[in-house]
């Protein structure tokens, strides 16, 4: 008998487990200072513990910020190599998620600067699609056919508005309303003042108002 | 909506006050500023809903497709490379997991995930089936979402079988350009690699060029 | 697309043997030169494997695509893949139009190009357990990648990759050790 495995979600058991698992990962003990620690010492073994930990946040904000499913899944690879080799430089003075984000940050903005991504620049066809077939989103739920078919048309039109900004106000936006991180750790994430972090929040703020100005006033 | 902010109220002071991190002064000052321009508290209004829009639509969260081969692609890269260079003065945390502390480690989910699937694999094989290595190792990823890919290892014809469906079938018009080539030493990255003809050794027949991650780019020689 | 390489940290351990090499074969030859000159005789990189690609176009029609160039390949070897075949794909001729024979290298990307239109690139992982070589296979088509997999190729056993469709039948890429 020949077995069969199926892409993206390969292993059949798999296909509830990202979902289960995420939320396993919640209940680890492993501190994440531990997990650097004993990266920082050699054990390769307590990265795959950061990797599995983070790489749904990672994939998320590369998604969010590029709208590219295919490119996003590479460049999250690139993200967490680059944390492997930086890891012996990592003095734990910012939380590891900052720093990675930081990393995700860098290695997302390189990208987009060189597609040329951004505020008036040319624009990738392949922003604002529907995530990736076997990509699951956390919390995971299923709602009534109409209503999916409705958010899938507000989520398209934020994908498109969110490519109207530029890469710089894009992220701090998504860092801020999505990934609830403070003024701080975005001014640590994108490597700027937190001065520039509320300004581009203002103006990022403003212009998605102004693009998305039907769809939320029909939900007020 | 778009309301004029007060001239006082600077682009801090405003992202601060739709976000409540105004100090109680700040608040104080802020309310006497606005008193009297109800569209400023709608402009407020609209900026929470802009937030809340953004998290309902935007995953914070999001497994990427295969997810258990996105991780070993990393670490077999990881292992690859085997020089991590080792902070120094590191205290690395003592102690052995006990038991219990390894059914909550976040591999263990997908690890036993990966068992169940032996298992199940080996109860449909039936005792005497020989199952084979490949069949444990073809992990594929389908970059393209309508693209549907899957792996098995065919007993029968002793092969492992990566099938690929929904790919844009290739245009009937269009010719299928294939050559007999022979072995090739490897180029230098970034350098152009040059096959030549199984038939004429001698005859350099394929040029192909290809960055990191690049897709390759071939050119026929005459 | 854009996929990461860590071999350029790989290559530092080659520097110093790249370099004796180099001084050896004097400087490296522009492309045009390169194009001129013979294969090297012996492999001066370490081969993990030597893998052999096989196009074949799948179809029910028994007249071949007209090909410019003629593929030749050892008869046994052909009916044996032409009976694996056809367990696996539902087709009654598969006609063989592309071939590449390719050493697979050690801390190189290496490519398997038996047609311009379908290319594997292959980077080897080493030895596996039990035989074989442990591979990392990017299926490319034009500028896209079709699909990524982590495989073994043991002897014997080779990987069929189906393809596209193509004038009524498809193309199936196929990679094994060469015997």
């Amino acid at each position: 008998m020949d077995a069969v495995l199926t892409s993206p979600m390969f292993l059949p058991a798999a296909a509830e487990s990202p979902v289960a698992a995420a939320e396993s990962y919640e209940t680890d003990s492993t501190g994440d200072a531990d997990l650097v620690a004993r990266c920082q010492a050699g054990q390769s073994q307590a990265f795959e513990t950061l990797v599995v930990r983070y790489r749904g946040r990672v994939y998320a904000m590369i998604v969010n910020m590029t709208g590219n499913d295919a490119d996003a899944w590479d460049l999250s690879q690139e993200v967490f190599l680059k944390a492997w080799r930086a890891l012996p430089k990592f003095e734990a003075r910012s939380q590891f998620f900052t720093w990675l984000y930081r990393i995700t940050h860098n290695v997302t903005y390189d990208w987009l600067r060189k597609r040329k991504i951004g505020n008036g620049m040319e624009f990738d066809d392949a922003m604002g699609q529907t995530p990736a077939a076997g990509a699951v989103t956390v919390p995971h739920h299923e709602p009534e056919p109409d209503t999916r078919l409705r958010n899938k048309e507000i989520g398209g039109r934020i994908a498109e508005a969110l490519k109207e900004l530029s890469p710089e106000h894009r992220s701090v936006m998504l860092l801020k309303e999505v990934e609830g991180l403070s003024y701080q750790e975005i001014a640590e994430t994108v490597g700027c003042t937190l001065g520039t972090v509320m300004s581009r929040l203002f103006y990022a703020r403003k212009r998605l108002q102004t693009l998305l100005r039907d769809v939320y006033e029909s939900q007020i | 909506m778009n309301a004029n902010f007060p001239h006082d109220m600077n682009e801090e002071l405003m992202t601060r006050w739709i976000d409540g991190q105004l100090s109680p002064e700040e608040q104080v000052s802020v309310n006497r500023l606005l008193a009297g321009q109800p569209l400023l508290g709608r402009e407020k209004q609209a900026a929470l809903h802009l937030g809340g829009l953004l998290r309902t639509h935007l995953p914070s969260t999001l497994e990427p497709p295969s997810p258990d081969f996105f991780t070993s692609r990393i670490m077999d890269e990881i292992r690859a490379s085997s020089s991590m260079p080792v902070a120094k003065n590191v205290k690395v945390p003592a102690g052995t997991p006990s038991f219990w502390s390894w059914l909550k480690k976040p591999w263990f989910a997908p690890l036993a995930s990966a068992a169940a699937v032996a298992v199940v694999f080996a109860a449909l094989n039936g005792p005497h089936s020989n199952p084979s290595p490949s069949m444990e190792t073809a992990r594929i990823y389908a970059p393209d979402p309508n693209v549907v890919a899957k792996a098995f290892y065919s007993d029968s014809a002793e092969a492992t079988v990566i099938d690929l469906q929904g790919l844009q079938p290739v245009p009937n018009d269009r010719e299928i350009r294939a050559f007999d080539l022979a072995s090739s030493e490897p180029a230098e990255p970034g350098q152009p690699q040059v096959f030549y003809a199984a038939s004429a050794p001698d005859r350099a027949a394929v040029v192909l060029t290809s960055g990191t991650g690049q897709a390759p780019r071939l050119r026929e020689l005459p | 697309m854009c996929v990461f390489d860590v071999r350029i940290f790989k290559m530092k351990s080659l520097l110093l043997p790249l370099l004796v090499l180099t001084a050896l074969h004097a400087r490296p030859l522009p492309v045009s030169a390169q194009e001129k000159r013979p294969p090297e005789p012996s492999a001066n990189a370490p081969a993990d494997a030597q893998v052999q690609g096989l196009l074949f176009f799948a179809a029910n029609d028994a007249t071949a695509p007209a090909q410019e160039e003629k593929v030749t390949v050892d008869a046994a070897l052909l009916k044996s893949m032409d009976g694996k075949l056809k367990k696996v794909f539902p087709f009654s001729n598969f006609h063989l139009i592309g071939k590449h024979t390719q050493k697979v290298f050690k801390e190189y990307e290496s490519w398997v190009v038996p047609s311009k239109d379908l290319c594997l690139k292959i980077d080897s992982r080493g030895p596996a357990e039990g035989g074989g070589v442990n591979v990392h296979l990017q299926l490319w088509q034009d500028t896209k990648v079709l699909v990524k997999s982590d495989s073994v190729i043991r002897p014997g056993q080779p990987i069929f990759l189906g393809g596209p469709n193509w004038r009524g039948g498809r193309l199936i890429f196929v990679v094994m050790l060469k015997p």
